[in-house]
């Protein structure tokens, strides 16, 4: 115990110089910035100012660049509910009951909710990943690739479980979004793989593309053809503030959120999105009236923005320990800290304990400045919603491309979204709900490259994710959750078919 | 009967069947190994063959009863939000980042029906200037401003 105090006083001691705190402050606004902002995302802006980094010392730097990141997911989750454009995957699935909530004039007790759930979950990881860090990263070297595999093929699960509406159809979307992921060079021997030749394509589907198409252009054109070109109706917003009411339900939502997060947050392969679509599926399931998720429950806003912001924390813990980025925004950290001569593995908490533990600590800082700077500032996120749609929407047009454009400094990129665009509206029209595709997408490449891996050792033998007791419990809860979505829907459909 | 083959299930089935035959035609040249040696094909084709078994299980279901038919889409904001996207990847290059925004603007504001011309000029002056503002001077991201002589 004695340890972890002085462990976290070191940090508190790294994170609290001036210049600290004015890197953590400075990531802080421009991580609010772009997740505000529809049409950049953190990754692009962390690539973007990854050069600007240099300069600073490696602590200041992974300051700086975790506040754009975590700074983004409360962005994000604005946008998720103001406008339903989700900033980042993680914030995806707070668009069903925030941007509902706001449909009923209630975006301020959303937009609050966001931010304390993510306060809350941010100071219990930062306090768990102090006690638990260490021995928790001796856990998570256990897995194998057959482990992997099988959290994937949960999360996976989990994400049609969610999906409201038929579970065939979530299936083919998470599907399609792993085929998508496969596009581009293959990792093991370097082919090119479903590109059709295109040179844009042979890095893959970019996330930002993809997602900026099905999401916000196809938003565009489905808002447009509602609203017959007049623009949507500005939601009047009053009463900023959570009722007791709210708070009451959220609270329980938050705690569970939080655990939900962290399981999935140390878990490589995890990471912020999957943890708020299984905190979404858990609180649907847990709720005594499930029948208000989608129409704007705020418990559907507490747990996954508690989720994924404990999540967004908690995989640090892989990429410090294991040197195995989660996501690609921490596959841009590990770029970062090779660039300043840190080797990520093993030896980081041992080796670079002011590193680690200084991070930890201005993560927390940035957890409190942002509530800080946000809570005053809704009531201008929340004037977003008074711009009439025909300003709006071309401004998210051109935000969208540009943003798209910035990445790789690809006009190719600007043709994906535009196709994956068209392919959105199509999706709209066949009640195909976009969320779970993106899933498979982030996923696809992980699932495959462990899958072989897993297929490799065992010697081509498929029992190898049964065999292993880890892999096999994860299995079994997959399995679980499958039957729980398919019986009821067995259910219905007879009854519908002893109707006719 | 005919209305069976345009429910959105059965639509959304053929989809996901189009895709997965397209995958693996695409893919039709990639070694697939085998599960202990696997090359770049095995997961394409699995991921593919999958797809395709999904996208065929519902269409097949549709088929058994009775589907909602899509509500019928307006051209106009599919047509425009796509052309303007298009204006922009294809101008930005030759005419540089004004002139595109412009073009880009004016047709995404068409999407949305007819153009009052004192707004639209003001919301170009204000997105352009915000825009060269944020990316070119603030972040320097390298784009030309203007057409190159």
């Amino acid at each position: 115990m004695p340890d972890i105090l002085s462990n976290i006083a070191m940090g508190f001691g790294i994170a609290l110089t001036w210049q600290n705190i004015g890197l953590c402050l400075f990531g802080c606004i421009i991580g609010t910035a772009i997740g505000v902002l529809p049409g950049i995302g953190p990754l692009t802006t962390m690539a973007m100012i990854l050069p600007v980094t240099f300069w600073l010392s490696p602590v200041g730097a992974l300051i700086m660049l975790s506040g754009v990141f975590y700074g983004a997911q409360y962005g994000g989750s604005t946008t998720a509910i103001l406008v339903k454009i989700p900033g980042e995957t993680s914030s995806v699935i707070t668009v069903l009951d925030g941007h509902a909530m706001a449909q009923r004039g209630r975006a301020g007790p959303a937009l609050a909710i966001a931010a304390l759930g993510s306060l809350f979950a941010g100071s219990v990881v930062t306090l768990l990943i102090a006690i638990g860090g260490p021995p928790l990263a001796k856990i998570a070297l256990l897995f194998q690739s057959a482990d992997y595999v099988s959290v994937m093929l949960l999360g996976l699960v989990s994400a049609v479980v969610l999906a409201h509406g038929s579970v065939l159809k979530a299936i083919g979307m998470i599907v399609l979004g792993v085929m998508l992921g496969l596009v581009g060079t293959d990792v093991s021997t370097g082919e090119y793989r479903l590109t059709m030749g295109l040179d844009v394509l042979f890095d893959g589907i970019g996330f930002v593309p993809l997602s900026m198409g099905l999401f916000g252009l196809a938003e565009i054109m489905v808002n447009l053809e509602a609203a017959g070109g007049a623009g949507v109706e500005a939601k009047t917003v009053s009463g900023l503030w959570p009722t007791r009411a709210d708070l009451k339900r959220s609270f329980p939502a938050m705690v569970r959120g939080t655990v939900i997060g962290t399981a999935f947050g140390i878990l490589p392969g995890g990471g912020p999105t999957i943890a708020a679509f299984s905190a979404y599926s858990l609180e649907k399931k847990v709720s005594k009236t499930p029948e208000r998720f989608g129409k704007g429950a705020i418990e559907g806003v507490a747990a996954p923005e508690s989720a994924n912001n404990a999540a967004a924390q908690a995989c640090f813990i892989p990429m410090l320990s294991l040197g195995i980025p989660p996501n690609a925004l921490m596959a841009l950290m590990i770029g970062a800290m090779m660039v300043h001569g840190i080797t990520p593995g093993p030896e980081i908490i041992t080796k670079q304990p002011a590193l680690f533990w200084g991070l930890i600590a201005s993560m927390w800082l940035g957890n409190l400045m942002l509530v800080v700077l946000n809570l005053p500032l809704i009531g201008i996120w929340v004037r977003l919603l008074q711009v009439p749609y025909g300003y709006l929407f071309p401004t998210i047009l051109v935000l969208c491309c540009i943003g798209t454009y910035t990445l790789n400094s690809s006009t190719g990129d600007v043709i994906v979204m535009t196709v994956f665009g068209v392919i959105g509206y199509a999706f709209r029209k066949l009640d195909c709900e976009p969320a779970p595709l993106l899933l498979g997408l982030v996923l696809g490449p992980m699932l495959e490259e462990n899958f072989r891996r897993a297929m490799v050792l065992s010697n081509g033998d498929w029992s190898v994710f049964v065999q292993r007791p880890i892999s096999l419990g994860f299995l079994l809860l997959a399995a679980a959750l499958l039957l729980a979505v398919a019986l009821p829907n067995i259910r219905r459909g007879r009854e519908q078919a002893f109707l006719e | 009967m005919g209305r069976a083959f345009a429910s959105k299930d059965f639509l959304a089935g053929g989809l996901y069947m189009a895709f997965g035959l397209f995958g693996l035609w695409l893919g039709r040249t990639l070694e697939a190994g085998s599960a202990s040696a696997m090359e770049a094909g095995y997961f394409p084709r699995l991921v593919c063959g999958l797809l395709i078994a999904v996208g065929a299980a519902l269409a097949a279901m549709s088929l058994l009863r009775a589907g909602e038919i899509p509500e019928r889409g307006r051209w106009r904001p599919l047509i425009f939000v796509t052309l303007s996207c298009l204006a922009f990847a294809l101008l930005l290059h030759p005419l540089g980042l004004v002139l595109t925004l412009l073009v880009s603007i004016l047709l995404a504001s068409l999407a949305g029906g007819q153009i009052r011309p004192v707004p639209f000029l003001l919301l170009c002056l204000v997105l352009i200037l915000a825009n060269v503002g944020i990316f070119v001077l603030a972040l320097r991201i390298q784009i030309a401003l203007w057409p190159a002589l």
